[in-house]
């Protein structure tokens, strides 16, 4: 059996663009923690609403449970009506939320500077 | 866990009934055998501290005396308490006294001889009071331990519970259709799954075919897998199609599940007369479709939309396919792709197709049978950790 590192994450702004960053490390599942990561972001988008870019870098595993929590996040983000994309998918995870054609409603860039780059073009940028 | 025609059962047996109570007489005997053990404990240890006594007396007052005491104090701390074995302490501490006086070999002060049954009683205090407390520690630990294999029992039973219920809501039996066979492997990682399969039979007489996964496992996935059933059977539609069913499935759960729970699905309506099949996908694997004319698999465009139940406002699209003679449709869950194998890496579509070639004119068992050692072996002893569905439909030659 592998072993999987709790999920963890940190937030930081970006000062230009004002996007709010969420950078997630370990597993992505039906853990207490990846429940309370879904809850911290939607008290913080409800609290303070601003566009958002989960960097997924880090993530070693996505489960069904995990699929459910971006949906989750993407969903509280579209009734907040602010923006969400996703950035450093790696190829496994991109399966995974490819066939739940999660990703024809959040777009997936290489990396934060690439989606920070869609955010400003796509003027979603500064809460817009 | 495999069942070709009819519904999937529990492994394990029924209800387990509670033991029966004991009886007044068995209460009886129960604490009259307690009572004859603790009146044998308590013989042990005067028996001991005898013994300890003339050993000591027979050895002199040159040999150490104290261990003989000691076994006999461990032995009272033990098995019949703090006290018992404080009692025993001084009464081994009296005994030392006593040899040493039969002994007949003064001390050369008073105080000394104060000083070292002081001594002699205040180790073996400490010796009894350290072992009972550890005794006491043990039992307690014991204690802990009964009382979380009890709840463990109860959590097993519930959950074990909710796998039979959840497997009764799976059909009884397939659809008997002439001139198909179906086969249909079943399998949860835990007590209870999220795999659903159902079937309707249209008034044209068309088969509609669904094959569900709830997210998560266990008992919430049952829950899910449940809630899709009533939905999928509350239809009013006369003449539905794949992607107006998974949209109302969608909106409806939409509205009914919480944030961060979804279903993945795959509806299908086959004309038998004609072979005929239209599907469509929220969010589920593309079905394979084994083309007896090629010989090889051929995995079906992901016609549909998202999951259900996050989306609430996406339309759905439907795709057509043609299953001639001899071919063979296979509809399956994600645990069948994400198995992983001791290095965690998953099974995944290709692999599964690899082992589907050269399989058209085998029967569905054995397509089914195919499949799962494939996956047996990528596995290579790890266990499952998500459920697999897989439902082979097979039309005949």
């Amino acid at each position: 059996m592998v072993h999987r590192s709790a999920l963890q994450w940190q937030t930081t702004m970006d000062a230009a663009t004002g996007v709010r960053i969420y950078r997630l490390n370990g597993a992505l599942t039906d853990s207490e923690e990846s429940y309370s990561f879904l809850a911290n972001a939607r008290d913080e988008m409800s609290a303070d609403p601003r566009p958002l870019l989960l960097d997924l870098g880090e993530v070693e595993h996505v489960t069904s449970a995990g699929v459910g929590i971006v949906a989750a996040v993407y969903k509280a983000a579209a009734d907040a009506k602010r923006a969400i994309a996703l950035a450093r998918l790696s190829r496994r995870n991109e399966i995974i939320l490819e066939v739940v054609q999660v990703l024809r409603f959040i777009a997936a860039f290489e990396d934060e500077r690439a989606a920070l780059e869609g955010y400003a073009e796509a003027g979603w940028a500064r809460g817009a | 866990v495999t069942d070709a025609s009819a519904r999937p059962r529990a492994e394990q047996p029924g209800p387990q009934q509670a033991a029966p109570s004991p009886g007044a007489g068995a209460a009886f005997l129960e604490s009259g055998s307690r009572r004859s053990g603790a009146l044998l404990r308590w013989i042990v240890s005067a028996a001991l501290l005898v013994a300890a006594f003339a050993a000591d007396h027979l050895t002199g007052s040159e040999v150490s005396s104290s261990l003989y005491y000691v076994i006999a104090i461990a032995y009272a701390a033990w098995f019949l308490g703090r006290l018992a074995g404080l009692g025993m302490a001084l009464l081994c501490a009296l005994a030392w006294l006593e040899a040493y006086t039969l002994a007949g070999m003064p001390f050369s002060h008073p105080a000394i001889l104060l000083w070292n049954v002081f001594a002699e009683v205040s180790i073996y205090a400490a010796i009894a009071l350290a072992l009972s407390f550890v005794r006491n520690h043990v039992a307690q630990v014991r204690a802990l331990a009964d009382r979380l294999a009890d709840a463990n029992r109860l959590l097993d039973r519930e959950a074990l519970a909710v796998g039979r219920l959840q497997r009764e809501l799976l059909p009884g039996s397939l659809p008997r259709i002439p001139g198909y066979e179906w086969s249909v492997h079943y399998e949860t990682c835990t007590r209870a799954g999220g795999d659903y399969y159902d079937f309707t039979t249209l008034p044209d007489g068309r088969i509609g075919i669904l094959l569900a996964d709830a997210s998560g496992h266990g008992a919430p996935a049952a829950v899910l897998m449940a809630m899709t059933r009533t939905l999928l059977h509350t239809t009013t539609e006369h003449s539905p199609t794949p992607d107006r069913v998974l949209g109302r499935l969608n909106r409806e759960m939409g509205r009914l599940l919480p944030p961060g729970w979804f279903v993945t699905a795959c509806f299908a309506i086959l004309d038998p007369s004609s072979g005929s099949l239209e599907y469509s996908l929220a969010g589920h694997l593309p079905p394979i479709l084994l083309r007896a004319r090629t010989g090889s698999p051929e995995r079906l465009p992901a016609s549909g939309g998202p999951l259900l139940g996050p989306f609430s406002q996406v339309t759905y699209d439907s795709a057509r396919t043609h299953l001639e003679r001899g071919d063979a449709l296979i509809l399956y869950t994600d645990g069948l792709t994400e198995a992983e194998d001791p290095e965690g890496r998953l099974l995944g579509e290709d692999a599964v197709a690899s082992a589907l070639v050269s399989a058209p004119s085998l029967q569905p068992g054995a397509i089914r049978a195919r499949v799962l050692d494939c996956v047996v072996r990528h596995r290579a002893g790890v266990a499952a950790s998500d459920d697999l569905t897989l439902l082979i439909l097979a039309r005949e030659a």
